[in-house]
């Protein structure tokens, strides 16, 4: 094995993703040395494409393609009212749902009092710049029900009703100390209906 | 392979993997144990809120001996400390408070005093919110139920007496106070009174729940904020997340 120097590369690498343990590396790394060189090509470019295609939407912070990204620049989404996510994958588990039809704004991250993380180490900023610019009627808050994610909340809620914005907040349905990612449609879509005012 | 049932506040939680969570627990039997809940992120049935900072739970947990995380089997929640979660500034308190046990308190060492400390403290937060006199006592009774309560009777080096606040200086390197002969021989030093040192040696004693009671006057606020966090600072060798978060969201209304 000690000889084979990429594969012990690829494996190395390999482990580095999140949930992938040193055997399952091996495993992945010995399936693709036995690929036909097209799909390897295939994959590899795959790879190098997501890092040099794919970009930050300037008005929500997404992840996209081209900017402005597609849900901000469809005109048959309301602009009036903007969904507060932490990551694109909450934004995604949100669009799967099909219930809501406003914009979004993903703040990359949440605030965090244990790891220090504080307003300005995520999109806060840009989401009040965006308040004051348009006419937004409502603030939707849909961080994480879990601890950081529940502080960013509460932060959103003081600063956005400062701005004299409606504030509401997706609530039951998705249970305290989980993950938007790993809900599923329905919790997700009931929770969107049943917001409330706070 | 040895299964264990402790009461347990959760101090910290991380996500591992695809559906696990590394946790950090302050146990009634143990002290502070680390372990591993296999599905948690997955499991909402069985984990959930259970497995958020501050929840006070009842922790079933099994050990093998070649593992230094142990494995998390249940975790039933006793009190999830709802107010705290409901207020930002609770949060940050609280997380300040957690914070300071899980960088102080050493691994597997037992103080059952500290764990009773901080969930009369995480109570008292969740019931009247905090402020800086009631964090003192948390401090300095935490330095003290951890075998690091700073020597306030006479000089910690020399042992001379002192009687006039222009005498002493507090030294967090030698854990208490010192006069001023041996403050000259220290790197770091801070001013104390005579009155600080009376307020912290009360804010020892006194019932935790009846702490509301216990007012400090101006020199002894400020004095002692900068003494027990110097102090705390000089254990840890870094400052807190939690305090830099505080400083972050402090001119929010
Ligand atoms: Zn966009
Ligand atoms: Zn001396």
């Amino acid at each position: 094995m000690n000889s084979l120097k990429c594969v012990a590369t690829l494996v190395k690498e390999l482990s580095r993703l999140p949930g992938i343990g040193e055997k399952t590396a091996q495993r992945l790394a010995f399936h693709i040395l036995k690929l036909p060189k097209v799909e390897a090509e295939s994959l590899a470019r795959s790879i190098v494409d997501v890092k040099e295609k794919v970009k930050i939407c300037s008005r929500c912070f997404n992840i996209t393609e081209e900017d402005p990204c597609q849900i901000c620049r469809d005109s048959n989404r309301n602009e009036k009212q903007i969904c507060v996510v932490e990551e694109p994958h909450d934004l995604l588990a949100i669009e799967k749902t099909g219930i809501f039809k406003g914009k979004y704004h993903v703040l990359q991250g949440s605030l965090s009092p244990l790891d220090g993380r504080g307003p300005d180490d995520i999109r806060v900023r840009e989401l009040l710049d965006r308040l004051k610019g348009n006419n937004v009627d409502e603030v939707i808050i849909a961080t994480n029900p879990n601890n950081d994610g529940e502080a960013t909340a509460h932060y959103l809620t003081k600063v956005t009703k400062s701005l004299g914005v409606k504030v509401t907040k997706i609530a039951q349905g998705i249970p305290m100390g989980g993950d938007l990612e790993y809900a599923d449609h329905v919790t997700i879509g009931k929770a969107i209906e049943g917001r409330r005012e706070i | 392979m040895s299964q264990h049932v402790t009461d347990a506040v959760v101090l910290n939680s991380i996500d591992f993997g695809e559906s696990d969570k590394i946790l950090t627990f302050y146990t009634l039997a143990f002290g502070k144990i680390k372990g591993i809940a296999k599905g948690a992120k997955r499991s909402k049935k069985r984990f959930g809120i259970n497995l958020e900072p501050f929840s006070l739970v009842r922790l079933h947990f099994f050990e093998k001996k070649e593992d230094s995380l142990v494995r998390v089997s249940a975790c039933d929640l006793i009190n999830a400390f709802q107010g705290i979660r409901d207020d930002l500034f609770k949060i940050a308190h609280g997380s300040y408070m957690i914070e300071v046990v899980e960088k102080m308190a050493p691994e597997r060492e037992r103080h059952p005093e500290l764990f009773r400390l901080l969930t009369d403290f995480l109570g008292i937060l969740e019931e009247r919110g905090m402020n800086e006199d009631l964090l003192r006592v948390f401090e300095i009774r935490l330095l003290d139920d951890l075998g690091f309560r700073p020597h306030l009777s006479d000089c910690v080096t020399c042992h001379r007496p002192f009687a006039r606040s222009i005498d002493i200086r507090f030294s967090p390197e030698k854990g208490g106070v010192v006069c001023r002969g041996c403050a000259r021989a220290l790197l770091q030093t801070m001013p104390v009174s005579m009155g600080t040192i009376k307020t912290l040696e009360m804010a020892l004693k006194i019932d935790p729940l009846k702490v509301p009671r216990l007012v400090f006057n101006r020199d002894a606020r400020d004095e002692s904020k900068n003494i027990l966090r110097g102090f705390i600072r000089f254990h840890i060798g870094k400052e807190l997340k939690s305090l830099e978060f505080i400083e972050k969201i402090k001119d929010i209304k």
